[in-house]
């Protein structure tokens, strides 16, 4: 039960000393002068590699901000992000662009899919852009991971959200990233599909040390995850380690208190 | 409500630019060719009413045919001018004579190619300021015989001034004169683009076949005698019912000389308005389907309007108002363009050989209001369905978030579009064979509008297979590309119906184009049967002298000389032209295939008449047939011939004895050479030169050159007609790419969902590009297919007017070409719409809502 913000990379519970992503001293601010917005302030934080972190938080906390930056969908006003070994701070756009093709995976809250393209179609993306063939046999055990082997020929139109969501989730998996995104993936999902989301993705960190961050704010989601980082207004205001729904849910109280 | 149109016009304006473009274009060609009509117009009509004011009457001989270019009349005696000016009331006359003269330019070549359509004249000078039209600007007028005025353009283009030697060819022959004075016709460079050059009266008279006759008087009344006074005075004196002659008031013949101007105009008119019309045509398109993306896209906005209480009426409205805003200020824009245009139009005609009389521009207002309302009501219709589609949309879409799409086409459109293809089909193939042209219009119009409704229909299966290839050309793009423009086919359809339309009349005309060059090469190479053309390139009008058949038939190495003279006259109860050709030798110029009836016997009194054109008239072998010639002469002659191949020498002729007693003096158009054995070709031909190079207008071809000056004369107004039809190309490009633009608005965030995995910039304007390619080239092949039907159609029609050789050729590299500038034109279009794609904030994209 320590809540400590921490800017030294730390052995997690499985023993990896490892970061997959790391972020140093990141400012990100919108605006100027009296309308400035300061959405990220001095964060700094190490995501582990083979673990599944949340990031919690009220809403305007940051959370997807710290995100996005972490991502390389975004720049930071001050600060560092390094992917790997690489810092990404300065990328211009190409090399912004490859990273997200071949080193990140995202599933987002909603619409991550291209509606004119199939399911198989749509997990193979990344790769396709890429011009890589896919692993076949990692392909078919992600796919059967999540369950959608009668599904591959059917369009986004076809399929139920929470199908949609394990296509993106068999998207993300399935080139093999050092860190896969997920902003808010059960959000738009009654509970059950969201349940079954996250045990795909608990399943990916467990059976194949799959490095995962999401972006949450809901307990229960947060509870899937081997850590939690808090933030508020900016800043990182806590880190739970061996999380449950209930403490977090205790914890998000205080904070919110 | 008002308010919150006008806002969000405002705050949209960059979607509405290319509406506005679409709308101002059209608007712009409407606009520009009615004012070029109108100068037009007004310059033809006004460059004669302007000359002859001081013209209180004109005396002149009877009418004989109603001429292609207006009424002709016979010459009258000169001594009618001496009976004229002892009439009371008559202050000065002045006699007038008219006829061919071609002025020989500085090159040796003749000046003005009589060929498209000006007719170079002499005339007769007067020193009777208030009669003569011509008003000198430099010199004086003409006193010996070989003495002589010329217009300014004559000037301009010859580079002549008083002092000047020239030479002149007549009907008498070749005139060697000096030129003395230049003058203007009215306030114009030259008589309504014909070119003259003025004699003195006898000279005039010798030159231009008016051995003691003139063609007409003009009479200045005295001060204070009206014109219908003085007028009514000649005819008392003369007695106008025994001798048939015409007395006109001035101001009847400003009448006169209006008209005229009117309807050489009209020609003009109708071709300029018809591509006006097209390009609104096409504008309507564009305008229709971006209404119907705005409208689509602002389905959560109207929505919410109507959730919050706005009437169905209010929100159609709204809609309506801003069809009203945006048509209004389009054409007004439009209007300003116009006036470009048409000095542009003018510059055109005049590249493509045409001589347009010279002028200012002439601006109505009428003319402006009638483009601007066209433009604006244009516009109003092609937002009305989508407006009454805005109204309708329920208040509970506030709360979706997908835009429903449509499945299955329905049955009434499939057949609907069956029906009108039909129904286009029929009436154009009636239209074009019965010269209707209301009914050419209705029928492709029908046509487009089948095309048009069935078009979502076949966008799917035909963009399919179009883009087949796509995936393994362009990899990913490709097949994204692909995708996009099969999952909307309304869209997709609509879209490229636009370009359709402009493909269409360029495929059309291109594949006529391609069988008219093919016809009339093929049918004169099976016909000729001679060597050399002595081409002098006249028509009805001019010519070169008898003398020079006959020289060239005396040459060694000529075997046959067979020359050909045409005039326009009435045939029967028709206006038509009529050639003279010597019965005994035209064999040896032409196979023209002689069915019944023998050209032995023609003689004098013999017509031979063309198979088809007896039928369509009515006439057997051994009928009789009145003619009334242009200059008065009557005859009746008898049907002793008819033929099958009147290609090259026109349907109707008769003896060049029979012609010459008719229309003495007549020239030679045309002498078609045969070499005599064992001459060669470059042998022939120097010889031939060496009779012709004194016939300053003649030009010499062999069979090849005869081909190559078919085909050129084709391509002139080809050009013409691209580059009318190319307005509606590039609007047509314009809605494509503004469509793209509002497609890649609607997809932001799967565009965003696109870079966030991995798709790169470049990729991405790529796909969009490609999309843009697949519809362009969808559109051209549509409209090509389209064009061949048009094209059959003309090429129907042209064969049951009677040129027997027609056949339909289809150009299928020209149409390739086609094709692929389409596609690389949908990408040119598409360019900044997929350059604002991929500039895209990944960010932004993805978080859309």
């Amino acid at each position: 039960m320590t809540t400590t913000a921490l800017p030294e990379p730390r052995s997690s519970a499985r023993g990896q000393t490892h970061a997959a992503v790391r972020t140093v001293d990141v400012v990100k601010t919108y605006g100027t002068g009296d309308s400035a917005v300061h959405a990220l302030r001095s964060v700094s934080v190490d995501f582990a590699a083979g673990e599944f972190t949340a990031v919690m938080g009220p809403s305007g906390s940051g959370k997807s901000t710290l995100m996005h930056v972490a991502a390389g969908l975004d720049t930071v006003t001050g600060g560092q992000v390094l992917v790997g070994d690489t810092d990404v701070t300065g990328l211009n756009d190409k090399a912004l662009t490859r990273l997200r093709r071949d080193r990140i995976g995202f599933v987002f809250q909603q619409f991550n899919l291209v509606p004119t393209l199939s399911a198989a179609e749509n997990i193979e993306l990344p790769m396709r852009l890429a011009g890589r063939r896919p692993d076949q046999e990692w392909l078919d055990r992600i796919i059967d991971v999540v369950g959608l082997r009668d599904r591959l020929s059917h369009r986004p139109a076809e399929l139920s959200g929470g199908q949609q969501q394990r296509v993106a989730v068999a998207r993300a998996l399935a080139g093999r990233p050092e860190v896969v995104f997920a902003d808010e993936p059960t959000g738009n999902l009654d509970s059950r599909s969201g349940a079954e989301v996250l045990s795909f993705l608990r399943r990916s960190v467990d059976e194949t040390q799959q490095t995962i961050v999401m972006v949450t704010h809901d307990p229960v989601a947060a509870g899937h995850a081997d850590r939690v980082v808090f933030l508020a207004d900016g800043q990182v205001v806590g880190d739970m380690t061996a999380p449950t729904a209930e403490r977090v849910l205790d914890h998000m109280k205080n904070l919110e208190g | 409500m008002l308010a919150l149109t006008l806002r969000g016009l405002a705050t949209h304006k960059r979607r509405l630019a290319s509406t506005v473009i679409a709308i101002l274009l059209g608007v712009a060609f409407m606009a520009g060719s009615m004012v070029f009509t109108d100068t037009m117009r007004a310059t033809l009509s006004g460059v004669y009413t302007d000359a002859e004011q001081g013209t209180d009457a004109l005396v002149r001989g009877p009418s004989t045919i109603e001429g292609f270019a207006g009424t002709l009349h016979q010459p009258v005696p000169e001594a009618v001018a001496d009976e004229v000016a002892l009439v009371s009331g008559v202050e000065r006359v002045a006699p007038r004579v008219e006829g061919y003269a071609q002025v020989v330019g500085p090159d040796g070549k003749a000046v003005d190619d009589i060929s498209m359509g000006a007719a170079p004249a002499g005339m007769a000078w007067t020193d009777a300021a208030e009669l003569n039209p011509f008003e000198l600007t430099t010199g004086r007028g003409p006193r010996a015989a070989d003495e002589v005025v010329v217009d300014k353009s004559l000037a301009d283009e010859a580079d002549l001034a008083p002092g000047d030697p020239t030479t002149v060819l007549t009907a008498a022959g070749p005139a060697e004169v000096t030129v003395v004075g230049v003058a203007r016709f009215g306030s114009a460079d030259n008589r309504a683009g014909n070119r003259t050059v003025l004699f003195t009266l006898d000279t005039a008279q010798r030159l231009l076949g008016r051995d003691g006759q003139v063609d007409s008087i003009a009479v200045q009344a005295a001060p204070g005698v009206s014109q219908a006074e003085v007028a009514s005075a000649i005819r008392s004196r003369l007695g106008t019912g025994a001798e048939g002659l015409d007395v006109v008031t001035g101001a009847a013949l400003d009448a006169e000389n209006a008209g005229r101007g009117n309807e050489d105009a009209d020609f003009f008119a109708v071709f300029m308005k018809i591509f006006a019309g097209v390009a609104l045509l096409v504008g309507a398109f564009i305008i229709n389907n971006t209404f119907v993306i705005l409208v689509a896209q602002r389905t959560r906005e109207l929505a919410l309007l109507r959730a919050i209480g706005a009437s169905a009426k209010q929100v159609r409205r709204s809609v309506a108002v801003e069809a009203l805003v945006i048509g209004g200020l389009a054409s007004g824009l439009g209007l300003l363009a116009g006036v470009g245009v048409a000095q542009g139009i003018q510059a055109l005609w005049r590249s493509a050989g045409v001589t347009l009389p010279e002028g200012p521009l002439v601006i109505k207002a009428s003319s402006l209001g009638i483009a601007f309302a066209l433009g604006v009501g244009v516009t109003l219709l092609s937002a009305l369905l989508p407006a009454r589609r805005a109204a309708k949309v329920a208040p509970v879409a506030v709360m979706r978030s997908v835009a429903v799409e449509r499945t299955r086409p329905s049955k009434v459109r499939v057949g609907l579009g069956v029906l009108l293809a039909v129904v286009s089909a029929g009436t154009l193939v009636t239209g074009f064979v019965g010269g209707e042209l209301p009914l050419v219009l209705i029928g492709t119009l029908a046509g487009f509008v089948g095309t048009a409704v069935l078009s979502p229909v076949l966008a799917r299966p035909v963009v399919r297979v179009i883009s087949a290839p796509l995936p393994r050309i362009a990899g990913m793009r490709g097949r994204l590309a692909r995708e996009n423009a099969l999952r909307n086919p309304r869209r997709t359809a609509a879209t490229a119906s636009a370009l359709m339309i402009g493909v269409a009349l360029v495929g059309g005309i291109t594949v006529f184009a391609a069988s008219g060059k093919w016809s009339v090469s093929h049918s004169f190479d099976k016909e000729f049967r001679g060597d050399l053309v002595a081409d002098t390139g006249a028509w009805i009008y001019g010519g070169a002298s008898p003398r020079m058949a006959e020289d060239l038939d005396a040459l060694p190495e000529v075997a046959a000389a067979v020359p050909t003279q045409m005039t326009e006259a009435e045939v029967g109860d028709s206006v038509t032209q009529l050639g003279g050709w010597p019965a005994a030798t035209v064999g040896r110029a032409f196979d023209i295939g002689v069915s019944s009836g023998s050209l032995d016997g023609l003689g004098r009194d013999g017509i031979a008449l063309g198979s088809r054109w007896a039928d369509g008239h009515d006439l057997a072998l051994g009928d009789t047939l009145p003619v009334v010639f242009p200059g008065g002469a009557r005859q009746t002659f008898t049907v002793r011939a008819l033929f099958d191949h009147p290609d090259w020498t026109g349907p109707v002729w008769v003896d060049r004895s029979a012609f010459a007693a008719a229309q003495p003096g007549q020239l030679d158009t045309r002498v078609y050479l045969t070499g005599a054995d064992g001459v060669g070709a470059t042998a022939l031909r120097s010889a031939v030169e060496g009779v012709t190079t004194a016939y300053a207008s003649v030009e010499v071809q062999d069979r090849d050159e005869v081909r190559q000056s078919v085909v050129d004369e084709f391509n002139a107004m080809l050009g013409v007609v691209y580059a009318l039809l190319a307005l509606a190309i590039v609007i047509a490009l314009v809605g494509i790419g503004n469509t793209i633009a509002l497609s890649v608005v609607e997809r932001t965030r799967e565009l965003g969902l696109l870079r966030a995995v991995g798709m790169s910039r470049a990729h991405l304007r790529g796909m969009v590009r490609w999309e843009a390619a697949l519809i362009a080239v969808y559109g051209t092949v549509l409209g090509l297919l389209i064009g061949l039907g048009i094209g059959r159609a003309l090429v129907y029609a042209i064969k049951a007017s009677g040129i027997e050789t027609a056949e339909t050729v289809v150009p299928v590299g020209q149409l390739a070409l086609i094709v692929a500038l389409a596609g690389a034109s949908g990408v040119v279009a598409a360019v900044l719409p997929a350059r604002r794609a991929a500039r895209l904030d990944v960010l932004d994209a993805v978080s859309s809502t």
